[in-house]
Formats: structure tokens, sequence, C-alpha cells
């Protein structure tokens, strides 16, 4: 009878976890049915749920613009981006966990208040700064503004303090400094923040889209999700090319999910144990 | 000098004097041990040699040179910490070569040093594993393997084996010591285990409460304890100790008290004031006979309780009561005797210490000789 109950609770909790992953996974079915869809059948009720195979929409939203440059304006953002996140990430993160220096607690509680602020309210200075430093319409000023964060620096002074303070003893006495110390014990030791850092910046600069609308005019330096816009225009939105080009520009993010899922669930839900 | 040379140390926490006013000299190929309960500030003397920490008073001397305000890179010496400290990244070989390519050796040379030294502590095999998949035992050898290959002035090791089981610390030891007197190295040795202290040290350095309680060979440390503490914290069982008190005889001294009266043997004569002394009286396990046939140098101290019998395997101990002392007697394993027998006591005069009841100090021999009455 036990068998029977566990059984039933086993089942139930798959029913659950099947409707909860149906609720996220139909969006994306949809714009697949929609990228794909004849004209008459966009607006339709009840709708249409299986696919026309309209390839029509999907040819006109490709040559509507030059995503071969978007993707590479986008690569080269994300990247720089993870790497200058990375690298600011750990200076502070270490200078804040290992080095001894007067106000250092007070840097930290002021780097976490700046969390609290939201990042609409800096819209508008950013943009002056930006301006200013003439930056707008560039790459620089869709990297530079998001090249050091908060999360970041957290995470890696967390990481580096739970190092053993004998490590850094040991490399002392061999005459190792800091900065080797740095980057070749105490960061590969920190490899989940490492991975933790690049996944969640990869995500958040991939799908940026505010700052880049505002901040560039033409086409040479715009991203992948700017573009993705202009298929939203005076004369309405064109629905089937949004779907198509939105499962296009997603297709990077949910291929790094597949293979970094673990890293992602452990940067969201913190570590699992297992190192 | 060459070696080491701590001159009058002094470390505070706070209002706290971890290390009080230490001098300690370690000669060039000397192992010494530091001993000492745990709080003693065994391993803050060490870390303040390393240069870990900074000294509040007085100098630290490397082969001569005043290294007190130097940082532990510019000291040259090496360490083996307790966990070991491996960097869990790396390969065993890297473990090795990070710290010699941070001195600029050209490539060639560090990988010869690296298998000179894996040949020395016998890791050849190990090099490309890394720490996690190796054994307490081989995480230690690379960590000593790291600390041969800078070839350092003084080797420091804080309670390098206490990770260990018992067998292997035992063999680790032995090869530890013999590593040393090989390599001929100066070592500064921490432990709180008496036996690594006796069996290991060429000179053994007792810390209580941060200050020196007596430095020397580990035969004099257990023999000639230089106070009470010293003298129970050495050896196990821990010493016998009888509170009493001393009297003058004609020509000889007489301790009396806890149920015993004992002549003490003729190097304790001579006039030192005829005012009975609180003492305690010390004597260790194996200086006890249990039995009327006590060798000639013995006198006899009583009829005891044997209470407890602990059979070690190789030997015996019997917990004893005489009078309201506890006793602990080393005894051969063949010895037999039911719990509660009444056994005839007699103790090794010869082998007897003293120790002044309200400071701890050892009475001193000379403490009898005219010169000081």
């Amino acid at each position: 009878m036990q068998g029977l109950a566990r059984r039933l609770k086993e089942g139930g909790r798959y029913a659950l976890l099947i409707a909860v992953a149906a609720c996220f996974g139909f969006p994306l079915y949809w714009a697949v049915v929609l990228s794909v869809a004849r004209r008459s059948q966009v607006f339709t009720l009840p709708p249409h749920l299986l696919p026309a195979f309209d390839l029509h929409p999907f040819e006109r939203m490709l040559s509507a613009q030059p995503w071969g440059l978007y993707f590479l304006n986008t690569v080269v953002i994300t990247s720089v981006t993870i790497i200058l996140v990375l690298v600011t990430g750990a200076l502070a993160g270490y200078a804040l966990a290992l080095r001894e220096f007067r106000g250092r607690e007070v840097v930290f509680g002021l780097l976490l208040a700046a969390l609290l602020v939201p990042a609409e309210a800096t819209l508008i200075p950013d943009y002056v700064i930006a301006a200013r430093l003439h930056l707008l319409n560039t790459l620089p000023g869709q990297i530079l503004p998001f090249g050091a964060n908060v999360f970041a620096i957290f995470l890696f002074r967390q990481f580096f303090k739970t190092l053993p303070p004998s490590l850094w003893e040991v490399s002392q006495l061999d005459r190792v400094g800091w900065w080797r110390y740095l980057w070749r014990v105490a960061v590969p030791m920190a490899k989940p923040a490492v991975v933790t850092v690049s996944l969640l910046t990869f995500a958040t600069q991939w799908s940026a889209f505010q700052w880049p609308l505002i901040i560039t005019q033409g086409p040479a330096v715009r991203p992948v999700e700017v573009g993705l816009s202009f298929f939203q225009g005076f004369d309405g939105t064109h629905w089937r090319e949004v779907a198509g080009a939105a499962i296009f520009t997603m297709l990077p993010i949910i291929v790094v999910f597949i293979f970094a899922q673990r890293y992602f669930i452990e940067a969201v839900a913190g570590q699992t144990g297992e190192k | 000098m060459s070696g080491l040379m701590v001159d009058g140390v002094t470390k505070a926490f706070g209002t706290k004097a971890a290390v009080d006013d230490v001098s300690l000299e370690v000669h060039d190929g000397e192992f010494a041990v530091l001993l000492g309960p745990s709080g003693c500030g065994k391993t803050t003397l060490l870390r303040l040699v390393a240069g870990f920490e900074r000294v509040d008073r007085g100098r630290i001397l490397l082969d001569g040179k005043d290294v007190t305000a130097s940082r532990p890179g510019e000291r040259d010496v090496a360490m083996v910490f307790q966990g070991y400290a491996l960097y869990p990244h790396m390969t065993v070989f890297d473990n090795i070569a990070f710290g010699l390519r941070s001195i600029g050796l050209p490539k060639r040379e560090i990988a010869e040093r690296v298998e000179r030294v894996a040949t020395t502590v016998e890791i050849e095999g190990l090099l490309g594993r890394r720490p996690g998949t190796l054994s307490g035992g081989q995480r230690q050898r690379v960590a000593l393997a790291r600390a041969i290959s800078r070839e350092p002035k003084v080797f420091l090791m804080d309670e390098p084996l206490s990770n260990l089981d018992t067998q292997l610390r035992a063999s680790m030891r032995m090869e530890i010591k013999h590593l040393q007197s090989e390599l001929g190295v100066t070592v500064l040795y921490v432990t709180h285990d008496q036996v690594e202290a006796m069996t290991m040290g060429t000179k053994v350095a007792v810390l209580c409460d941060g200050r020196l309680a007596q430095v020397g060979p580990p035969e004099e440390v257990y023999d000639r304890s230089a106070t009470e503490f010293v003298a129970r914290f050495v050896g196990a069982p821990p010493i016998n100790l009888l509170r009493g008190t001393l009297h003058r005889e004609a020509s000889s001294w007489r301790f009396e008290g806890s149920g015993v009266r004992i002549v003490l043997p003729a190097r304790w004569a001579g006039p030192a004031g005829d005012e009975p002394r609180a003492v305690s009286l010390g004597v260790r396990a194996e200086d006890l006979y249990l039995g009327l046939e006590h060798p000639a140098t013995f006198v006899p101290l009583g009829v005891c309780c044997a209470e407890a019998i602990e059979p070690m395997g190789h030997e015996t101990v019997v917990h004893l009561s005489l009078g309201t002392s506890l006793l602990a007697a080393r005894v051969r394993n063949t010895w037999r005797a039911a719990p509660g027998a009444q056994v005839p006591v007699a103790i090794d005069v010869e082998k007897t210490q003293l120790f002044e009841a309200d400071t701890g100090w050892a009475v001193s021999v000379k403490d009898f000789q005219p010169s000081s009455a």
C-alpha cells in the first residue's frame, strides 16, 4: 500500500512538472508555429496550433536586416563584456576578500548598496556620461557600462574568502606575488564563480535591449535584440517575422543553456554540494 | 652563527601575550621540536619565524642575518602545514614547480629538481596526479617534496603528522627524521604530541602559556624536567606526583607526605636551611617496582591497592592508590594481579624529581649545595 501511495505521489509530482514545463515551453512552440504560419492564421480564434510551413515570412525576415553583422556585434559585445566582468570581479573580489586596507568593509557596503538602485534610475545620467565620453553609437559604449558588476565582485569575494589561508602563506614563502597567486591559484580555484559570472553575463548581454536601443543609431554597431525590434514599426507589427527572428536570436542562448544547464542552476540556486 | 636564532621575541594578540619573551637557538642541522599543549603559543612562534606575523619585541636571525622585518619570501624558509596546503587544481609536478618558477629557475633545472625531490620522498610515480586523488600520506610527501625543492635555510613544520592515522604517523615520523639527518637540514617542528617530540627532536623546547619552560635534549627534558608542568606534559602515563615536605636529617634529606617517608639519595645532601619545604616528588611510571624483590637501588614506598590494570600489549599499566594519592606503574606484560589486590610498591629514588610546591620549578641539586645557602 505504501508503494502505491508513493507511486501516486511520484506521479502527481511529474504531472505538475509537465504542466509547468508546458507553460514555459508553449510560447517557444507558438513562436515556431507563428514564424511559418500563413498570414490569415496569425489572429484566428481558435488558433491554428499546427505549423503551416510557409517559409516566406522567414525568408523576408532574413533578408530584411543585416543579421550577420548584428550577430558579429553581439558576439563581440558579449565576449568582451564577459572577460571584463571576470577581470574586474576577480580583482575587486580579491581586494575585498584578502587584502587588508582601511575602509574595506565600507567600500564593500557601498557596492552592495548600489545593487538597490534600479537601472532605470540611472538611464539618463548613464546616457549623458556615454555622450560626454563619445561612446554613443559605438561598441565600447555597449560594453564598458557592463564591464564590472557588483554581483560578480560579491561572488568572487565569497569564494576567495573560503580559500585556506595556508595556500597564500605557502605562496608567500615561495615568493609568489599576489598577482600571480590571484590568477594562478585563487581564480582557478574559484572556477564555479568564473562559470556562474560568465553565464549570467552572457545571458544578460546577449539579450540586452534597452541600452543598445537608446545609444545605437545605425546597423553598424547594432546587436540582434535591437534588430528584432525593427519588425515592430509604425505600420504595425509583423508578427510572423518577429517570431522567426526571436527564435533565431534565442538559439545561442538555448544552445548554451543546454550545455551549461547544471551551472545555470547552480548560479541561481547556489552550490549543489558536488564541486 | 648559522641556523635560526630567536631572541627575546614577544607577540601579543590584544592584551594576551601569545609568545612571551622567548629565546631559542636552533643550530645548523638540528631538529628542534616546539612542544606544548594547544594554545601555548608554539604555532604563533613558528608563524613569527615564517614572517606571517610581526613580532612586537625581540629579533629573529637566520644564518646571522636579522630578518625580523623581512617579508616571508625574503627569509628563505619553507613550511609544511598541518593541512598540507597543496594547490588542489595543480598536478603534483606543478605543486612542486610553482614556487621554483617564481624564483626564476630555468625550466630544465626545475624539471630536474622536481624529479630529484620526488625520488627522495618516493613519489616519482605521482607527478601527474592531482592532490585530490592522493592519500593523506602521499599528500604529506608532496608537501615535503615541495619544501625540500626550494633548498631553504630552515624547514618549519606545523603538526605535519596530525592528520594521519596512527600507523602511518609512526612510519612518517621515522621517515622525516631520516630525511632530515640525510639532507642535514635545520628543522623547527611544532607538535603537541610528546612522542613525536621525544622520537624526532635532537632538541626539545617545551612551551607553556607563551613562555619557554625548558629547552634541551629529549632525555634531559624527560629525566630532569625544569618544571612540574614539563614533567607532567612529557611521558605517558603522566609522571606520578606526591605532595609532601622536605625535612632535614643528619646528613641527607627526607621526603614526607602522602603517606610515605623516603630518604633521598646522598647527591641531595647539604645544608640549605633547616625549615621544611613544601614540594612535589615526581616519579615516572617505569621507576616503580611492584613486588617484594625490588632491585637494590629501589626503596619500599608502601603497600598500595591495585585499582585498575590496563594491558597495553607490550607492557601493562597498573593504576594504584596509596592513601589519597593515585599512582601509575608500568610493568612487564607478564605481571598478574586481580583488581583490588594489595601490592607492595618500591621506588627508584635515583630517578625521582623534586618540584617546589609553590612555583613548580624543579628543586635542583645545586639548591642543596652550600654555595646557594
